[in-house]
């Protein structure tokens, strides 16, 4: 293997298992090289006292995972316990005002929102029984007619509500959700 | 050698090495492979993990004659860490040897 071939195979491997600083890593191994390099040795023989890069890259792998074996995250202690409630009182006057006041309002909109489809839908059930049942109370044909195309209509005002509001209503959820993972990224954060 | 044998006695051997003076990394690599058969390319996870703990430090030095150098320098951390694992290597050493010998 030339150097260049085992620097390309290296760099390969090391970012196939995730090593962090890679740049750095590279820069160990050009250093040996040069070193060997000036002391006359092939690139052949070079490459092969260091050994495979896969086992290299896998070596790193086992290195900083006995790093992390040996500083593990540090269960609860009374201490990050402390650290959970500050953070939590710090965010409840937040939360509060961007919760409670905007948050209200806007679920009154949604609220009304869906009310008003409810509305529709239910008007336009009604247009349509008077229309089918029009003879039965004595009304006229046209008027049945009448009322069959409100019906028609109503009915396509609440499809189109119901989108419209299935559509606001998804994506605030959505907000509410990824505002609550962030509170809670926030609150645990070490 | 059983490779994880090995790797702890590299440890120490590293440990113990860079203790008596600041050597940079070809050299290091060099004067150990010269003492036990091992893959030089696995020497510089070691000392990459010992220096991510703060056992060492590093300084690169440029060289008239040559390549430059990174060396790896003892901390303070590093000398303790370095103590303790010689007295629990002696330790295992000599309670091994009594059991090697008992017959």
């Amino acid at each position: 293997m030339t150097k260049q071939e085992f620097m390309n195979f290296l760099k390969y491997e090391l970012e196939k298992n995730q090593i962090k600083n890679i740049n750095e890593i590279i820069a160990d191994y050009e250093e040996h090289f040069a070193h060997a390099l000036a002391q006359n040795k092939s690139e052949e023989e070079i490459c092969k006292n260091l050994g495979s890069p896969e086992s290299i890259a896998k070596a790193y792998q086992t290195e900083s995972l006995i790093t992390e074996l040996k500083n593990p995250e540090t269960p609860f202690s009374f201490k990050s316990g402390l650290s959970v409630l500050g953070r939590l009182i710090l965010l409840a006057p937040f939360n509060f005002f961007l919760f409670f006041i905007p948050g209200s309002f806007l679920l009154a909109c949604i609220t009304a929102g869906w009310v008003m489809g409810f509305v529709l839908a239910a008007l336009s059930l009604a247009a349509f029984t008077t229309g089918f049942n029009a003879d039965l109370i004595q009304l006229s044909a046209w008027y049945g007619i009448g009322a069959f195309s409100a019906s028609m209509t109503l009915l396509g005002s609440t499809i189109l509500c119901g989108l419209v509001m299935f559509v606001i209503t998804k994506s605030v959820l959505l907000m509410v959700i990824s505002y609550l993972q962030w509170n809670l990224k926030f609150i645990l954060e070490k | 050698m059983n490779p994880q044998f090995k790797k702890g006695i590299l440890e120490l051997c590293v440990l113990t090495m860079v203790c008596r003076k600041d050597y940079y990394g070809y050299e290091l690599v060099e004067e150990i492979s010269k003492n036990i058969d091992i893959s030089e390319g696995t020497l510089y996870p070691i000392l990459r993990r010992l220096t991510d703990e703060k056992y060492f430090e590093t300084y690169l030095r440029e060289s008239s004659e040559g390549p430059s150098r990174k060396y790896y320098k003892i901390t303070k951390l590093g000398k303790d860490f370095q103590k303790e694992q010689l007295k629990e290597w002696t330790e295992f050493n000599g309670n091994i040897n009594k059991l090697l010998n008992k017959g």
